[in-house]
Parts: structure tokens; sequence; C-alpha cells
């Protein structure tokens, strides 16, 4: 089954590619290409998920192939640089979260018509790349998508964005190429110290492992990891770099400016993809990494985690609450359930990431949905702001009526994928932090109050005469929404479709870490 | 039967299914046939369900794995205990009748289906609710009637009133279940286990020790109580299961929310605001009684806030102009008699007003309703002489009025006494005074709604008349039950009582004190007097408020909750936001853009993306990002 992983990036490369050999003209083709080229890798996301081994704790499907070899300055023998490909329990569900959002988005796009051909390129390169990202087993492997994530975006914004598209796409990209700098060096450190931790233990390892202790690869670090012990100084100052650069990758307070900018300069497809699932990278660098590697580092700075968690909780709710324009809440909004991931990696708890995990797919999902119905009701009424709408349940019911759904969704109706996932880190950050968690609860309040205040002013009240003649749904339309909100119900109601693939993985990072 | 309990609440759920599918294409007669033979049937497993557990006894939880779980996955199902069972019955009831009786009402919008959606998902949440085994699922019940409550009180969205009234009804909902959400946790935490059978299994009101003995179930190393002795744990955890009570049951100071939902069409307010989910956080008292038992300190809050409530909300009532929100305030108040009720230990007491409750109001909300569907308005100085003109309304009213009043034989007699009888004879003689008190205010406010919709002549210019019989025999069967529900549980028949207990008892259920009772009835029968004597001639109620003055007021205003809110709560919040964005706009944002244009000036920047040629960048910038991390790598040896 290895093979599936590596497919799922080679065939929208493939696509990006075949279409840079399409006349420009042909619209429709090229939007065939890109559909056919996501929905493939789509469905053996699928198969992928339906075949994950439940009761496997480690990764799965591995594949891995040498791409050409360095010297490294650690030993004399050359480093292999591999393209590695694995998915465990945590990775599993994002990869498919790419599948299914990658699609929608393409279909989505198909209202674009400007320079269709470099459009699906770059859309066909960002799929890749983020599907490379969490399916990578080997840090150089993640390192390549998430660089090819970040300049396939830049484009997308620069080019296809709003009318403050350069500044926004340049934000995007100075904040998002440092944070890449601050991973790499925190990788490079990882790699390293590993390396030299591992060459200083005597211990005769039951399982083959490069000569030269150098690697890159997960899947064999994971193989050794219960007999490296890591300094715990070593452990904290890399735990730091990792949180750094999540911080800024993922847009937490204070280095959350430019999602705000970057989702309000974006058109609707590549928010899709930007806040559905570019923007659960980093958290799940931050699991994948430091929180399997570094164990005592998050015991040191568990609590500095949490803190920063639950500072954007706060700040992201209010500021929603402030926001006028529906795609600067939807970020604000972003950031303030991001803040809950936070505050659940700082618990330590099997539980509490088994609810990170839970709610990177469902803030992956809903945000998804929120950001094409916001999208749909705009390409009508041709405004993002709240304060101009009003009264679109009555010409634009269907449309109203899942906007509501993605709403409640986020605000954590039971029933819809985000309770279940609230609910589960909760219980694991109050297991660590009781005090902290309460606070962070005020968060629950507060996004009733921004989402069900930003609907009453736009699918409430007196119909306004500009709106009156406005269609609803388009068929197309309809393709988004219903799998979407099928795939969060589902969720909500039978949450064990995802908690069986996660479960076991965090309760091994958890029994190992000491959670 | 209790193994088809389930049947209760799915069959709502397939009505609300099918009518999604093909609600916009059936007429209204199928889609309210369709939706009250659902439910009917529903009532008649729930009445089977019933006399099940009354011959043999109540049943063990039925479970199914739900979601992995730390060590033990969590588990969904459901269980019929004696309590489970009376609610099924009430919820069923009443849901059957309000079905049919928005036949008429609701006869010619546009969104008929839809509002039987709703309806039916409504049904499904509060029966779901009900037979829960577990707090857990429970919760996620209790949020599902929530939101069907917004989208019924939001239902005509184009009305502002209507859409800020859902709001906020939800929001303010949403404050109470966070406690409660929080309490869930703590009780998992502490326990291992959602279930309440584990929870309250060894005996149910036995002292905190039982409490912990479940403990270690989850594999927890530690018990993380804040430090806190374990009695002043439970203390927490029951407050905290209370405060989302007190949300939902619009308790004092969570109350502003209700009187706003009947924004809701009159037949939501029945059913929801009314009948059912509003008395849900009394369900849940009842349901966790076992926690309050075992801590004096939170079961006094319970009895206190109740006691607060009823008398608080009673007051509001005797001046408002709107009769949907009379009946609301009267709503809130008698939930704080159920509350004093649990609150002192009267178990059975509080469980009894739920139930009569439940048919006395529901008959005043659909009585309203009736009214205000043929006079066209909720104002009370707009009706009037509607005693002939509506005879079957009027004649059915009056039941309800009277089971309010607490006048015997009338239901609502039986089952206040039971619970001031109880408050008296535990002690509480303060809270005894304020339930007396607010039970004067009732008979008072009631009949004066009475005497102005039916009384005198009318001042409308439509031509009210009765609603068809889906209209009539909801009332009628209401009246009755209104009228006779009481000998279920009279102090000289306690068949409740027997089968709420039929295991072991529950809380105190103190013998009837006749004495008190007589004066109750009389303390009733004076407010109907005065409400007669002040309504009787023109002019005398305003020389009243006149005379009144500053109370008038405060009580016209509803002691200004909603204003002084609006500025200690609300609004700091929202220019706590506003204040937030400005800085982030200009302070956060601000020095990124400083620190953006020194860039720029220095010649040091990133803007390359304005040639036309941007695959051929986008290809060069991945190839340098991929050399700089290769030399990277190869001279890793720096760090």
């Amino acid at each position: 089954m290895g093979d599936v992983l590596l497919l799922l990036v080679l065939i929208p490369v493939l696509a990006a590619i075949l279409t840079l050999f399409l006349p420009a003209g042909s619209k429709s083709l090229i939007r065939g290409v890109a559909l056919v080229g996501t929905i493939i890798p789509t469905l053996f996301a699928v198969v992928a998920y339906a075949s994950f081994g439940h009761n496997t704790t480690g990764f799965q499907d591995v594949f891995s192939t040498t791409w050409f070899t360095i010297n490294n300055a650690f030993s004399g023998t050359p480093l292999a640089i591999q393209f590695g490909f694995a998915v465990d329990g945590i990775s599993m569900p994002l990869v498919l979260l790419v599948g299914v959002v990658s699609v929608l988005a393409v279909i989505r796009n198909f209202a674009i018509d400007t320079r269709v051909k470099a459009h699906y390129f770059w859309m066909l390169l960002l799929i890749a790349g983020l599907y490379g990202a969490f399916a990578a087993a080997d840090m150089f492997s993640f390192f390549f998508f998430l660089e090819a994530t970040l300049v396939a975006t830049y484009f997308l914004i620069a080019i296809w964005g709003n009318e403050r598209r350069q500044y926004a796409a340049t934000k995007f990209l100075i904040y998002r190429g440092f944070a890449s700098v601050v991973m790499l060096a925190g990788l490079i450190g990882l790699a390293y110290s590993f390396a030299s931790q591992l060459q200083a233990t005597t211990i005769s390892l039951v399982v083959p492992y490069e000569p030269n202790y150098l690697t890159l690869s997960l899947t064999q670090m994971a193989s050794v990891v219960g007999h490296v012990n890591l300094p715990a100084a070593t452990q904290g100052g890399l735990f730091l770099v990792f949180l750094l650069a999540v911080l800024i990758e993922e847009a937490f307070v204070p280095f959350h400016t430019w999602l705000a900018d970057t989702h309000e300069q974006s058109d609707t497809g590549t928010n899709m993809l930007i806040g559905g699932v570019l923007m659960k990278i980093g958290l799940y660098a931050l699991i994948r990494f430091a929180v399997t590697f570094l164990p005592q580092g998050l015991h040191e700075y568990g609590t500095l985690v949490a803190v920063l968690g639950v500072i954007s909780i706060l700040y992201g709710a209010l500021v929603a609450l402030a926001s006028r324009d529906w795609r600067r809440l939807i970020a604000f909004s972003s950031i303030s359930h991001m803040g809950l991931v936070l505050l659940a990696i700082g618990s330590m708890q099997a539980i509490g990431l088994q609810g990170a995990v839970f709610m990177l797919v469902s803030s992956g999902l809903l945000t998804a949905l929120m950001f094409f119905t916001v999208g749909a009701q705009a390409d009508r009424t041709k405004t993002f702001t709240i304060g101009e709408l009003g009264g679109l349940s009555r010409p634009l019911p269907v449309l109203s009526g899942v906007m509501l759904v993605a709403a409640l969704g986020l605000v954590g109706l039971p029933g819809l994928s985000g309770f279940v996932s609230e609910f589960t880190l909760f219980v694991g950050s109050f297991a660590r932090f009781p005090a902290l968690s309460i606070v962070a609860t005020i968060g629950m309040i507060l996004a009733a109050l921004y989402l069900l205040f930003a609907m009453q002013r736009t699918t409430f009240g007196p119909q306004k005469p500009e709106y009156a003649g406005l269609k609803d749904a388009r068929a197309i339309e309809y393709i988004p929404m219903v799998v979407l909100i099928a795939l969060v119900i589902w969720i909500g109601v039978f949450p064990s479709i995802l908690g069986d693939v996660v479960h076991g993985t965090v309760q091994a990072i958890a029994a190992r870490i000491g959670g | 039967m209790t193994q088809l309990a389930w049947l209760v609440p799915v069959l709502p759920l397939a009505a609300y299914v099918l009518l999604l599918i093909a609600g916009r294409r059936i007429s209204e007669a199928s889609i309210t046939g369709l939706s009250v033979i659902a439910v009917l049937i529903s009532f008649i497993v729930s009445l089977f369900v019933m006399g099940d557990v009354a011959v043999h006894g109540q049943s063990p939880a039925v479970v199914y794995n739900w979601l992995p779980f730390g060590l033990h996955p969590i588990t969904m199902g459901f269980q019929v205990t004696s309590l489970n069972a009376l609610m099924l019955v009430v919820v069923s009831l009443v849901s059957t009748l309000v079905l049919l009786f928005s036949r008429s009402y609701m006869h010619g919008d546009d969104r008929f289906s839809r509002f039987y959606q709703y309806l039916n998902l409504f049904v499904f949440s509060m029966l779901g609710l009900v037979i829960s085994p577990n707090l857990l699922q429970f919760y996620i019940f209790w949020e599902l009637v929530g939101v069907c409550s917004y989208l019924l009180v939001g239902f005509w969205y184009f009305k502002p009133e209507a859409a800020a009234a859902a709001k906020k009804a939800f929001i303010v909902t949403r404050i109470g279940d966070v406690g409660l959400f929080i309490g869930i946790i703590l009780i998992y935490l502490a326990s291992g286990t959602f279930n309440f059978q584990d929870l309250f299994s060894s005996s149910t009101l036995a002292p905190v020790g039982s409490w912990f003995a479940v403990h270690g179930l989850a594999g927890f190393t530690h018990v993380p109580v804040f430090g806190m002795s374990a009695p002043g744990f439970v203390t927490l955890v029951a407050l905290l299961v209370f405060v989302g009570a007190v949300g939902k049951s619009a308790q004092f100071p969570l109350h502003v929310w209700l009187p706003d939902a009947m924004e809701g069409p009159t037949p939501v307010s029945a059913l929801i605001h009314a009948a059912t989910m509003v008395a849900a956080g009394v369900y849940l008292v009842a349901r966790t009684f076992p926690l309050f038992g075992a801590s004096p300190a939170a079961s006094e809050t319970v009895a206190i806030i109740g006691g607060i409530t009823a008398l608080l909300a009673a007051t509001i009532g005797l001046t408002q102009r709107d009769i949907k929100r009379v009946i609301a305030y009267s709503t809130i108040s008698q939930l704080g008699y159920m509350m004093i009720g649990l609150g002192v230990g009267a178990y059975v007491s509080g469980m009894f007003h739920l139930m009569t409750h439940a048919f006395f109001k529901a008959l005043l909300f659909l009585a309203a309703g009736s009214i205000i569907h043929a006079v066209d308005t909720q104002d009370l100085r707009e009706m009037g002489g509607l005693r002939k003109l509506m005879p079957i309304t009027h004649i059915t009213f009056l039941a309800g009025a009277l089971a309010l009043a607490g006048i015997p034989p009338f239901a609502g007699f039986w089952s206040k006494d039971a619970i001031l009888s109880a408050a008296f004879s535990s002690g509480h003689y303060v809270l005894w005074a304020m339930g007396l008190l607010a039970a004067f205010f009732t008979a008072f406010y009631i009949f004066r709604v009475y005497i102005l919709a039916f009384g005198g002549t009318y001042k409308g210019k439509k031509h009210p008349h009765e609603g068809g019989v889906a209209m009539t025999l909801p009332l009628i069967v209401l009246a009755i039950l209104a009228t006779l529900a009481g000998f279920i549980n009279a102090p000289f028949s306690p068949w409740l009582s027997r089968f709420l207990q039929q295991t072991q008892t529950i809380g105190i259920d103190p013998a009837a004190n006749w004495g008190l009772m007589a004066l109750s009835a009389v303390i009733g029968l004076l407010g109907i007097w005065l409400a007669f004597y002040v309504y009787g001639k023109e002019g005398r109620a305003q020389r009243l408020a006149d005379r009144m003055g500053f109370l008038y007021q405060l009580s016209y205003h509803k002691f200004y909750f909603d204003e002084i809110y609006n500025v200690v709560i609300v609004l700091p919040i929202h220019y706590l936001g506003e204040l937030l964005q400005f800085i982030d706009r200009w302070i956060i944002d601000g020095i990124v853009r400083l620190l953006g244009e020194a860039g720029y000036a220095s010649g040091f920047s990133l803007k390359y993306s304005n040639t036309g040629q941007v695959q051929t960048y986008g290809l060069v910038t991945l190839l340098g990002v991929v050399i700089v991390a290769a030399v990277l790598l190869g001279i890793g040896g720096v760090l």
C-alpha cells in the first residue's frame, strides 16, 4: 500500500505539468484535468483510510526511496536524502482532509475565469504540497512539501486575490517564509541531536539502522525513539524553536496579523485550501516533531503552550466579534479554534491529543464550508461586509441554511464534528490545567456570540430590496455543501469513524511521553 | 416493553427525515397527519413503557460503543427508569397535542413544512434527552433542544425582534451550558465515567464516599479537584451542573431570555418554552439528584435560587401587557417552585409539579395562541369580551388559570402545595413565605389576564371566533388534564410517589399538611378576588398603578435586568472586541507594516510578483529553497 501515498503527491504534480501543455484557451479541458488530478488522489486517500490498520500504533503504508545523497559534517558517510512517505493515526485523517477539501476547492474555483491555466497549475502544486507535508515520513520530504505550499499559495494570492493582493501575498510569504526557516533550524537540530545521542547509547539496536546514525527518516527515528533520551536542555531548546515556528506558521497571537489579510484577499477556493488544510500543517508539525521526539520539552513548556493557546482563543474570539468582514471573522475564529488545539497539546494527555486531531479535522471541514458559503453569498451580493448584508434567508434559503450549519458547527453544536472535538480536547486539558481550561471555556460563549451575531445580521432580518432577485445555490454548488455537511454530521454522530484511526497512535504517544 | 423505548424518540426523528425529504411536496394535512401519528405512537409506546416500569421495575441501560476514549470507550444508548418513563409520557403527550394545534395556527405559512420539521426534531431531541443513560449523551441532546429552540424562536426570521430573541436565547443558555459542560468533565475526571448508573450505583443518597468509589476507572493517576476536599469538590460539581439548569430553566439570574423567546410562534412557546425544554433544567437536577443529596450547600443554593426566581418572576408578571409575556414570567416563576422543591429535597413533589405544570401551562399558552390567532394581537388592552365569542377557549383557559392559581381540586393545587409543605416541614420558612407570596401574585396576575381577555367587551376590530377542531381538541384534552392530573399524587392516593420511589426512597416526601393546604388555597382565592376587585371597575387598576409608583415601574420594566446586563456585560464585551480590533489593526499590525516599510526603504524586499512569468518565478523559487535546504543540511554541523 506504500505506493498509494506516493501517488497522492505524484498525480497532482503530473496533472499540473499536463496543464502546462494545454492551450490556455481550453478552459474546460484544464478544469477537467485539474478535477481528475485531484479526484484520483482523493479516492486513493479514501482507500488508504479505509484500509488503515486500527491495531497498530506506528507508521503504516511506508514508502521510501533515496533521492540523492550529500556529504554531512556529522560523519564521513554520505547522508541519503529520501522521499519518504508513511501515515499513522495522526496524519491519516489529515491526508484524507486534504483529499476532501482539495476536490471541493477545485470545483469551487471553476468559477474563476482569468488565467485558468496558471491558476490550476498552482492549485495542483499546492494540493501536492499539502498531501506531501502530511504524508511525509522524512524530515526533508516534509520541509520540501511545506515550501511547495508556501510558493504555490503565494502565487494564488498574488494573482487571483482582491485589491490588496500584492500586500497580502508578500505578507504571507514573509511570515511563512520566516516560519519555515525557524522550522528548518528545528528539524536540523533535531536530526543532529538525535543522531549524536543515538551514537552515544551503547545499546544493541534491535532494528536495522543507518550505519552513520544520522537520519532524517521519521520511520527510522520512530523505531528507535524508545532508546534515545535527549538531554533535557536540548529538548527544551529545540522545543522552543519548533514552538516559535508553529506560532508564526499558525498565526497565533501576536504573529497573527497576516492571516486575516491573507483570507481577506484570497479567492474562495484558495481560502478553502488555506483555512481548511494549510493552516493545520503547523500544529501537525508540532505534534509530529516536538511532541513525539521532545517530550521533556513539552513537560517543561507545556504550561507556556497552554497559556499561548488560551490567549489566542480569547483574543481571536474577541476580535472576531468586532470584525466587519466575514473573511476576517472566519480568520479570527480559526485562530481561536487553533488556540484550543494548542491548549490540548499542552495538556500532554492522550485524550487531549485525540481531541487536538479531531479539532484539526473538524475545523478544516467547517472552515472550508464556511468560506465556501460566505464566498457563494458574496458571488451574489458582491460583498463580504457583514453590515451590508441582511435578510438573506428569504432569497437564499439553502445557502443561508448551510451557512447556519457551518456556524453552529464552529460554535460546537453536538451532532456536528465541532462538539466532539471540543469536548474531547477539554477533557484532556482539564486534567492538567483546570483553571486555565475554565478561562478557555469562555471562548465557547464568545464563539456563540460572534457567530450568531454575524448570522443575525446576514441571514435574519427583513429582506433588503437590492437582494430580492438573487438566485439560490446552483447544482454544482450543492457538491461541496453536501459533502462537507455529510462529513461534519458523520463525525459528529459516529465519531469512531475518526476515533478508531486516531486512538491507537495518541495512546502510544501519550504512553511514551508520560501524559 | 422497555426494550422498545428507543422507538419513542426515533419515531419523531423518522418524521423529521421524511419531512426533510418530501416536506415541500405534500399538503399541510399530510404533514400534520404524519407528525401527529408518529408522535402519538411515541406517546402510546411511552404509556406501555411506563406501565412496564410500574409492573416490572426499572431496566438497566442498553448501550453501544460510541468513541474510543482513553482506556474505556464512551457509550451511547438508552435507559428507562421511573423518572424517565414519567417524562416520556408527559413530553410525548404534550408534543402530540401541540403538533395537532399547530395545524390551524400555522395554516398558510409558506414554511409550514419547515415548522413541522423543526418541531419533530425538537421532540426527538427532547425525548432523546429524557432517556439518555449518561451525562454526555444527556448534554448532546440538551444542546440539540437548545438549537431547536433557537431555530423555532427565530422561525419568523424576517422579524428583527425574533432574530434578536433567538440569538439571545441561545447565548444566555449557552452560558449555563458551559457550566454544565465543565461540571460533566470534572465528574468524568474524578470518576472515570459518564454513566448515571455507574455514578450513582452503590447507593443513591449515600455519603460523599460513594462518589469516589468509582474513582480510578479511568486510570488517572491523580484526582484533579483543585486540591479540594471531596465534599468541596462534590459541591463545586453540583453547582456547575446547576448552572446548566439555571440557564435552561430560565432561573434567576439567567432568566432574561425566556420572555424574549415569546417572539416565536405560540405553539413553540407552549411546547418548548413552557412544558418541556425549560423543564429540562429541573429534570437535570432530578436526574443527578444524588449529587445534590451529597451536598447540602448545593441543595440550599438550588432552593434559594428557586425561591428568588419564583417570587421575582411572579412580581414581574403582575404588570406585563403582552399576554404571552405574562404567561412566560409565570413559567419562570413556576420553574422556580420546582427548584424549591428539589432544593429542599422534595424530589417527588418537584417532579409532580413539573408534570402538572406541563399540562396547565401548555394549556394556557395554547389558549393564548387561540386568542392571538383570533384577535391578531398579543396586547391585553386590545382584547376583552372573548368569553362569549370564544367559549371553548374561555372555559379551558379558566381551567388552566385555576390550576395555576392553586385552587383545589385543580392539578396545580396539589403539586404546588406539596412543594410548599415540603419547604415548611424541612424548616425553610422564608422560602415557604416567599412561595406563598408568589402564589398570591400568581393568582392575581393570571386572573388579571383572564379578566382583561375574557371579561368586559371586545375592544379590537376583528371578529374573533374559535379555530377549528385541531385547535379546540388539544385545549379540551389539556383542560381535562389540568383539572384532574393532580389526583395522580393527591395526599390520599400518592400513586406517583410510589411509582417514582419503587426501588428506594428518594429525598423527603412529607405527609400532607392540611392546614398549610387550606392556607394556600385561601391565599389563591384572595389573589383572584383582588384581581376581580381591581379590574372589576374602570380606572381602579390605573389608580393602583399610580399609587405604587416606583414599585410599579420596577415590575413593569422587569427590574431593569436587560438594561443592567447590557451595560455591565454586553457592551463591555463589544467594546473590548472593538478595542482589541483597534490594537490589532493599528498597533500589532502597525508595527509589522512599519517594519515592512523600513524593509522596502532599504531595498530589501520581496516584491517580485509583478511580472507575467509567474510560473517561472515559482519554479525558480522552489528550486532555490530546495538548494538552500540541502546546503544547510550539508553544513549542518554549524548547529
